[in-house]
C-alpha cells in the first residue's frame, strides 16, 4: 500500500510539469494509479542479436516502462531501451555516426526531471526510471513532430522518398492529425552535389547525418551548416560537388526528401520495387546489397547490413553502376563474316562452330581468359572443359599462384583490420581497390590514430599516413630497425601488412612479395595480407584456375577463349587466332572476337563468389539475362555436349558439388564465416624463398579509374559522369 | 487390400469394360483418366499379390509412362478401344488371371524401354539451353 502511495505521489510530479489534454489522455490510457498502462512484457527482439556485453563492463540496473534491465554503464538511455526491443522514433541519431541529439524526437521520460530527455545524448544512471510511452512523451513527440512539420513542404505526392521516408512513417505514427499552422513556409535553395546526389533542400530537417557521415565516414569535409535557427542551412562550403567514393551513403541516411538519388530521380516509388537479396561483384569486398527491380529492370542498389563486409555502406561504384546493366549489352549469339563484321547467329550455330573449332584443335593450341566478374561455377565448368580437351591454359584474372591459401587472400579480414594497431599498406589505394576496407581504416585512425604507413605512389586516402616511398626500396628500408615506420610495425601487437595486386602482378612481383614477407617476419606480423579489386580473383585461385606447367603460351594459341575478359591486348595473340568472347557486355573483348556469346551479369543468376578475404557468397537472381543471354556455366556444359567431352554434370547443383569437391569451404556460399588459414600455414606463405631483386619502377595502384573499371560500369552513364565530374580518382 | 475397395473397383471396372464406345472426347477423356487412376490405385495389391520386386514408386511411374506413349493417339475410336483393352488388363490382373511372371515381366520391360529411351534423349540439356528453358 505503501509503494502505491509513492508511486502516486511520484506520477504527479511527473504529470504536473506538463499539462496533458484530454485528447492526449484518450491515447494513452491511464490506469486507477494514474499512470500510463504499459505493456505487460516487454516486446522480445525478433531474432535479432543481442549486443555482445564487453569484456569487463560495469553493469548497471535501470527501469524502462516499469521492467528492471541490466545495461552496461555509459550506454545512453536509448541503448537501453533498444536493448529490450522497444522502438524510439529518431531523425538525427543513427549508430554509426556520432550523437548530435539535435531533432529531439526521441525524447523520454525520466522519473524525477521535469523535462523529457533527449534519449539518445542522456547516458544511463543506476535505478533511472525511463517511460517511453507516458503522456508527457506522447505529446513531447507530437510537438516535436509539428515543429518540424512547420517547415517541411507538402509534396510527398513527388517526393522521391515518398513511401520509404521517416518523416512521413513517424508523423503517421507520432504525429497529430490535424495542422495549427497557416503562416508561409520557409524556402531554401537547393544545392548541386554533383552527379548522384540531388537535393532539395527545402525539405530538409537538418538532422545533420549527411554532414556527419561526409566529416567521420567519408572523410571529406564538403558538406557543413551555415546560419542558425530558421536560417540554417546544409550546403557544401563553396557550391562544390560531394566528392567522395562513398556519397552516394548520405541519400540512405538522409530521413527525409531532401537528399535522393538523381540517377533515379523520377523513375519509381518505393512500393513498386520488388526487392532481392544479393552481392555485388564490382569490387573485390563483395559488399552485401539488395537489388530492386521493378518490370524485369534493375533500377536500383542499396546496401544491406553486413557487420562482416561492409557495416551498412557500399561505394558510389557499387550503387550506381547498375544502370550499366541496361547498356551495351550482348544480348545474342555474334559470328564475325567474311565482311569482318558481327553478324547474329543462333545459340546452335554458333556453339557447333565453336565445338567443331574445338574437336579440331589439339589441346596444346587452346587456352581460356577469365575476367574480373565470373562467377566459380562458369569458371569450374570451363577449367574442367578445357582440361578434358588437354589443355591446361587456363589464365586467372590475377596471376598469383595458387599453392597456398593464405598467400593470395586478405587474411586480416575485412572486419579484422580493426584489430590491429599498425598498418603497413603496399602498392594499392584502398580507397578505389576497395572502399568499404579503406573506411573501416579511417575510423581506425580516426578513433585510435592507428599509424598507417604507405609504400606506393602518395594516393589521397582519407586519413592520415606517412609515405614511406614509391619504390621497393622503401621495403628493404623497413627491414633497418633505425627506420621509423618499422620501430612502429616492431613495436605494435598484431601488425597488418596489406598489399596490392598492382604490386604484386609486376614482372618482379615474386621479389616485392618475399621483401613483403621479411618484412611481416621482421615486424612480427602473423602473415600479409592481398587485396584484390577483382571479385573473381580469390574464386579463381580457389578452384585452381592456374596455368599448368605445360600451358600453352597466349603467343602460341590458335583459339582464345575470353570468360569476361576484356584487358587481353590483341598483340598478346596471333594474328590468326580464333577470339571467342562470353560475357554480358560489348567491351574490348567483344571487339576482337570472332564469337561472342552472350552470357548473364550478376544481378541475373545466382553465382558464387569469393571475396578478397575468401568469404564465400552466392547472388540471387533478380532479373531474367537479356534477349538469348544465358548463364555462363550453362553455355560451357552446352558446348562441352557439342564437343563430344560431356561434363559429368547438367545442373547447377551437380555443379556446385563439383565445386565442393574441389575446395569444400564452398559448400557452404552463405557468407557466414572466412575459413581462417592456420598459423602453421601463415608461417609456411611467410616462409617461401626470395626471388630476385625488386626493379627501381614506382609502385603503382590496381585500378587506373575508379569509377570505370570493369564492363558493368564502364557502360554506365552514370560512372561517364562521375569521371566528368571527379575525375578518375586514380 | 483385397476387401472392399478392391471389389468395388471390380465392379466398375467391369461396368466401365461394358460401356463400347464413348462418342464425344470430354467422354472419353474422363474414362482414361479414370482407367489411370486405377491402376495407381491398384499398384500395392498388385506389388502384393504377385510379389512384384520394385517400388511402388517405380511401378506407378511405369504404368504412366504406358499410359503418356499413347498421348498423341487422338482418333476417338483408337482411344475407346486402348481404353476397352486397359479395362481387360485390369480385370485379368485383379481377378489373378495372369502369373507373377507376366506381371514382373511386363514391368520389367517396360523398364528397361523407359531407361534405353532416357539414354537416347542426350540431348534434354541442349534442347532446353537451345529454346531458352
Amino acid at each position: 500500500m505503501k509503494g502505491a502511495r509513492i508511486l502516486k505521489r511520484a506520477s504527479r510530479r511527473l504529470s504536473s510539469s506538463l499539462t496533458v489534454d484530454k485528447a492526449t489522455r484518450a491515447v494513452a490510457p491511464i490506469g486507477a494509479d494514474g499512470l500510463a498502462v504499459l505493456p505487460h512484457s516487454l516486446p522480445v527482439l525478433n531474432g535479432a542479436k543481442l549486443p555482445a556485453v564487453r569484456e569487463g563492463a560495469q553493469m548497471i540496473e535501470v527501469t524502462v516502462d516499469g521492467h528492471a534491465i541490466q545495461i552496461e554503464s555509459g550506454s545512453s538511455i536509448l541503448q537501453a531501451i533498444e536493448s529490450v526491443g522497444i522502438n524510439v522514433p529518431r531523425f538525427c541519431f543513427h549508430e554509426r555516426l556520432s550523437v548530435a541529439g539535435n531533432c529531439r524526437m526521441c525524447l523520454v521520460e525520466i522519473e524525477k526531471s521535469p523535462k523529457p530527455v533527449a534519449s539518445c545524448a542522456m547516458p544511463t544512471m543506476p535505478g533511472m526510471k525511463i517511460f517511453t510511452n507516458s503522456p508527457m512523451v506522447k505529446k513531447a513527440r507530437e510537438g516535436v513532430m509539428e515543429f518540424l512539420l512547420a517547415n517541411h513542404p507538402l509534396d510527398c505526392p513527388i517526393c522521391d522518398q515518398g513511401g520509404e521516408c521517416d518523416l512521413q512513417d513517424q508523423a503517421m505514427l507520432f504525429g497529430s492529425d490535424r495542422s495549427r499552422y497557416y503562416e508561409v513556409k520557409r524556402a531554401v535553395e537547393d544545392k548541386n552535389l554533383g552527379p548522384l546526389v540531388k537535393t532539395v533542400m527545402t525539405r530538409c530537417i537538418h538532422c545533420t547525418r549527411c554532414v556527419r557521415f561526409s566529416q567521420e565516414v567519408a572523410g571529406v569535409n564538403m558538406l557543413g551548416t551555415v546560419g542558425r535557427g530558421n536560417a540554417m542551412e546544409i550546403g557544401t562550403y563553396v557550391g562544390m560537388a560531394l566528392n567522395s567514393e562513398m556519397s552516394g551513403n548520405v541519400v540512405d541516411l538522409c530521413p527525409v526528401g531532401a537528399l535522393t538519388s538523381k540517377p533515379n530521380a523520377f523513375t519509381a516509388r518505393a512500393w513498386e520495387y520488388r526487392s532481392t537479396s544479393s552481392i555485388d561483384v564490382l569490387d573485390g569486398c563483395c559488399p552485401s546489397i539488395k537489388v530492386d527491380n521493378r518490370g524485369g529492370e534493375v533500377m536500383r542498389v542499396q546496401p544491406r547490413t553486413n557487420e562482416d563486409v561492409n557495416e551498412e555502406w557500399i561505394s558510389d561504384k557499387t550503387r550506381y553502376a547498375v544502370d550499366g546493366l541496361k547498356r551495351q549489352r550482348l544480348d545474342v549469339p555474334l559470328l564475325r563474316g567474311a565482311d569482318g563484321l558481327l553478324a547474329p547467329v543462333d545459340w546452335k550455330t554458333a556453339l557447333q562452330i565453336l565445338a567443331d573449332k574445338l574437336r579440331a584443335l589439339r589441346g596444346d593450341q587452346i587456352g581460356a581468359f577469365a575476367g574480373p566478374l565470373v562467377e566459380v561455377e562458369a569458371l569450374v565448368a570451363l577449367k574442367d572443359l578445357f582440361n578434358s580437351l588437354g589443355s591446361t591454359a587456363t589464365f586467372p584474372p590475377t596471376a598469383l599462384s595458387a599453392d597456398l591459401r593464405a598467400s593470395y587472400t586478405l587474411n586480416s579480414t575485412i572486419a579484422g583490420i580493426e584489430l590491429c594497431d599498425a598498418l603497413l599498406l603496399v602498392g594499392t589505394n584502398p580507397r578505389t581497390e576497395a572502399p568499404l576496407l579503406n573506411t573501416r581504416i579511417r575510423k581506425m585512425v580516426r578513433h585510435y590514430d592507428l599509424p598507417v604507413g604507405l609504400v606506393g605512389s602518395a594516393v589521397d586516402l582519407t586519413y592520415e599516413y606517412s609515405h614511406l616511398g614509391t619504390t621497393a626500396a622503401a621495403l628493404s628500408s623497413l627491414l633497418t630497425p633505425s627506420s621509423p615506420f618499422a620501430s612502429v610495425l616492431s613495436a605494435a601487437k598484431n601488425p597488418a601488412i596489406v598489399v596490392g595486386t598492382a604490386a604484386l602482378l609486376r614482372e618482379d612481383g615474386g621479389a616485392i612479395a618475399s621483401l613483403v614477407r621479411q618484412v611481416a617476419k621482421a615486424s612480427g606480423a602473423k602473415g600479409f595480407s592481398v587485396l584484390h579489386a577483382a571479385a573473381a580473383a580469390v574464386g579463381a585461385l580457389d578452384v585452381g584456375f592456374v596455368p599448368g606447367p605445360s600451358a600453352a603460351a597466349p603467343s602460341r594459341l590458335k583459339l582464345a577463349y575470353l570468360l569476361g575478359h576484356d584487358d587481353l591486348p590483341a598483340a598478346s595473340l596471333p594474328e590468326d587466332a580464333f577470339v571467342v568472347y562470353q560475357g554480358h557486355h560489348g567491351g574490348a573483348g567483344a571487339q576482337m572476337a570472332d564469337l561472342v556469346l552472350p552470357g548473364a551479369a550478376y544481378t541475373e543468376k545466382s553465382a558464387t563468389y569469393v571475396n578478397t578475404e575468401g568469404r564465400v557468397q552466392r547472388t540471387a537472381k533478380a532479373v531474367d539475362p537479356p534477349g538469348a543471354a544465358r548463364e555462363d556455366w550453362k553455355i560451357v556444359v552446352g558446348l562441352a555436349l557439342l564437343a563430344g567431352k560431356p561434363l559429368p554434370y547438367e545442373s547447377l547443383g551437380a555443379l556446385r558439388e563439383r565445386m565442393a569437391s574441389l575446395a569444400p569451404f564452398l559448400a557452404a556460399a552463405d557468407g557466414e564465416a572466412v575459413a581462417p588459414s592456420s598459423a602453421e600455414i601463415a608461417a609456411a606463405a611467410l616462409g617461401a624463398p626470395s626471388a630476385g631483386q625488386p626493379s627501381d619502377a614506382p609502385l603503382g595502384v590496381a585500378l587506373s579509374n575508379f569509377y570505370m573499371s570493369d564492363p558493368v560500369s564502364k557502360a554506365s552513364p552514370t560512372m561517364a559522369k562521375c569521371v566528368q565530374a571527379f575525375g578518375t580518382r586514380a | 487390400m483385397a476387401g472392399s475397395s478392391t471389389g468395388a473397383l471390380a465392379l466398375r471396372n467391369v461396368a466401365q469394360k461394358s460401356i463400347p464406345f464413348s462418342s464425344s472426347m470430354v467422354e472419353t477423356k474422363q474414362r482414361v483418366l479414370s482407367l489411370h487412376r486405377d491402376f495407381l490405385r491398384c499398384v500395392p495389391w498388385i506389388k502384393r499379390s504377385y510379389k512384384v520386386p520394385m517400388s511402388e514408386e517405380k511401378m506407378r511411374t511405369l504404368l504412366t509412362a504406358a499410359f503418356k506413349e499413347k498421348a498423341a493417339e487422338n482418333d476417338i475410336h483408337q482411344i475407346n478401344r486402348l481404353v476397352v483393352k486397359g479395362r481387360m488388363e485390369l480385370e485379368e490382373t485383379m481377378m489373378m488371371w495372369k502369373g507373377d511372371s507376366h506381371v514382373i515381366s511386363w514391368l520389367e520391360e517396360a523398364d528397361a524401354k523407359r531407361t534405353a529411351a532416357m539414354k537416347s534423349k542426350k540431348n534434354e540439356f541442349l534442347d532446353k539451353f537451345f529454346n531458352g528453358l
